[in-house]
């Protein structure tokens, strides 16, 4: 079929139709045929289709799985690499840590800038809290609670007032989910290094204050996994959270430098 | 942190020669507003998931196809979003009809909650979604419902104009003028016109 016009009004309504996808087949793969010759149609169509943008943002906001992004580079890297490198061909990111002169804890208490916060990616967020984390598959749990846990990450994630703090670093991933005053928080974690034997993860909050000694946050054995931590205090009352390998079940103070960590104000 | 926020377009430009930081930025600034619009379409969690990932992945994959006449990037996103949310929906009405819908889901296109800022604002320059909700809902009704039911519904005019038994010429005016109009509320509320 052709696409004819004959004046202004025609070419905004084919526009209209276009860019709202509601022409049909054939008349949409003319009108894409027409465009290509037709300058009047092709200003017609962008201008139409930006008004048609802004159609996204009238609904209801819903948070996409925090697992989504995390699937999307995988499905992205297997494409592309069909032979994925894996994480631990990597520098030890332990190693590079313990590199930095003075220590990375007492550089928290000179309340200096530090070298690795440098290359943790964009933390969107002020947050804090002293924490219970639960391990999301923990068989002890009745169901019951898991019931009502989900529906307190279901309530986190899709809050409106939600926010996201990212930190990344070498290979390594976490995605903060806060909804600010709130007791609770969601944290999902990827790809932290393989934890030696009679080891665990741990993870810190460091209270305001030069001489705050950090908190645990709770302690967990696997490198990828979703946690819902519980709050007993307020949100913003913390100044960085960060993430160490410890002595199985976890240490009164960090023993170690980070694996990964990132400021919260 | 640094607060200037890169522009959607060098972002684009960047993801165009493989930096997957550019892609990685991109999908937090977007994948709520995307992933709600295929819900919205599609009523469906788990295919809304998928389809998601599939907007991004085309992303990624013709990044370098995008160029500035052709508007925003932000457009470009939603174009590519809502075809394949239609898609779907007319893939599926063609044959019997599932349990799908999710009564969860909101289906109002006027839904407004309140208060808090939100992330969709960087994206809009600062320009609340209530607005766009008001300009919207300042439609006279006969023309917010012909764009309702096209771009959420996924009726072809032909489609409305059946349902509705009026003239395919009505409905098609009707929509010009829908779109038309919503623009000159837009910018009548304050939305700068680049961002159009
Ligand atoms: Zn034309």
């Amino acid at each position: 079929m052709d696409i004819e016009h004959s004046n202004h009004e025609q070419i905004a309504e084919l526009a209209a139709a276009y860019a709202l996808d509601a022409l049909e087949p054939d008349e949409m793969r003319a009108m894409e045929e027409h465009m290509r010759t037709c300058p009047s149609c092709r200003t017609a169509v962008a201008e139409m289709r930006s008004v048609v943008a802004m159609l996204p943002y009238t609904v209801e906001p819903v948070e996409p799985p925090p697992a989504l992004k995390q699937q999307l580079f995988e499905r992205i890297h297997a494409e592309a690499q069909p032979a994925p490198v894996p994480f631990h061909t990597e520098a030890d990111p332990r190693t590079e840590v313990r590199q930095r002169r003075g220590g990375f804890w007492s550089s928290l208490f000179t309340n200096s800038r530090l070298p690795v916060l440098a290359s943790v990616a964009s933390l969107v967020l002020a947050l804090g809290m002293g924490w219970v984390a639960w391990q999301q598959h923990n068989r002890a749990v009745e169901a019951e609670s898991q019931l009502a846990r989900l529906s307190e990450v279901h309530q986190i994630t899709t809050a409106y007032q939600t926010q996201v703090a990212q930190m990344r670093h070498k290979g390594m991933q976490a995605r903060l989910y806060v909804v600010p005053n709130h007791s609770e928080a969601y944290i999902v974690i990827a790809g932290l290094p393989e934890l030696p034997p009679g080891r665990s993860y741990q993870i810190w909050l460091k209270p305001p204050g030069e001489n705050a000694q950090p908190v645990s946050a709770g302690v967990f054995d696997e490198n990828t996994g979703k946690w819902l931590l519980e709050a007993n205090r307020p949100v913003n009352s913390y100044d960085w959270i960060g993430i160490t390998v410890e002595p199985e079940g976890g240490s009164p103070r960090p023993t170690s430098e980070p694996l990964m960590g990132g400021d919260l104000n | 942190m640094d607060g200037v926020q890169p522009e959607d377009e060098e972002l684009l430009a960047q993801v165009g020669r493989g930096d997957e930081n550019g892609l990685s930025v991109l999908y937090d600034r977007y994948a709520r507003v995307v992933y709600s619009l295929i819900l919205r379409v599609v009523q469906n969690r788990q295919v809304s998931e998928e389809l998601t990932q599939e907007v991004f992945l085309r992303v990624w994959q013709q990044a370098s196809t995008f160029h500035r006449d052709k508007g925003r990037f932000a457009s470009w996103l939603f174009g590519i979003a809502h075809h394949i949310a239609i898609d779907e929906l007319r893939r599926r009405k063609a044959r019997p009809q599932q349990v799908y819908d999710d009564p969860s889901i909101s289906r109002s296109m006027l839904d407004v909650t309140d208060g808090e800022p939100e992330p969709e604002e960087i994206a809009l320059g600062g320009i609340r979604r209530e607005y766009i909700i008001e300009a919207l809902s300042q439609l006279p009704e006969n023309q917010r419902e012909v764009l309702e039911l096209s771009y959420f519904g996924g009726l072809t005019q032909s489609q409305i104009a059946e349902r509705r038994g009026e003239p395919l010429g009505t409905i098609k005016t009707r929509t010009r003028l829908g779109l038309q109009r919503l623009r000159s509320n837009l910018l009548a509320l304050g939305l700068q016109a680049d961002t159009l």
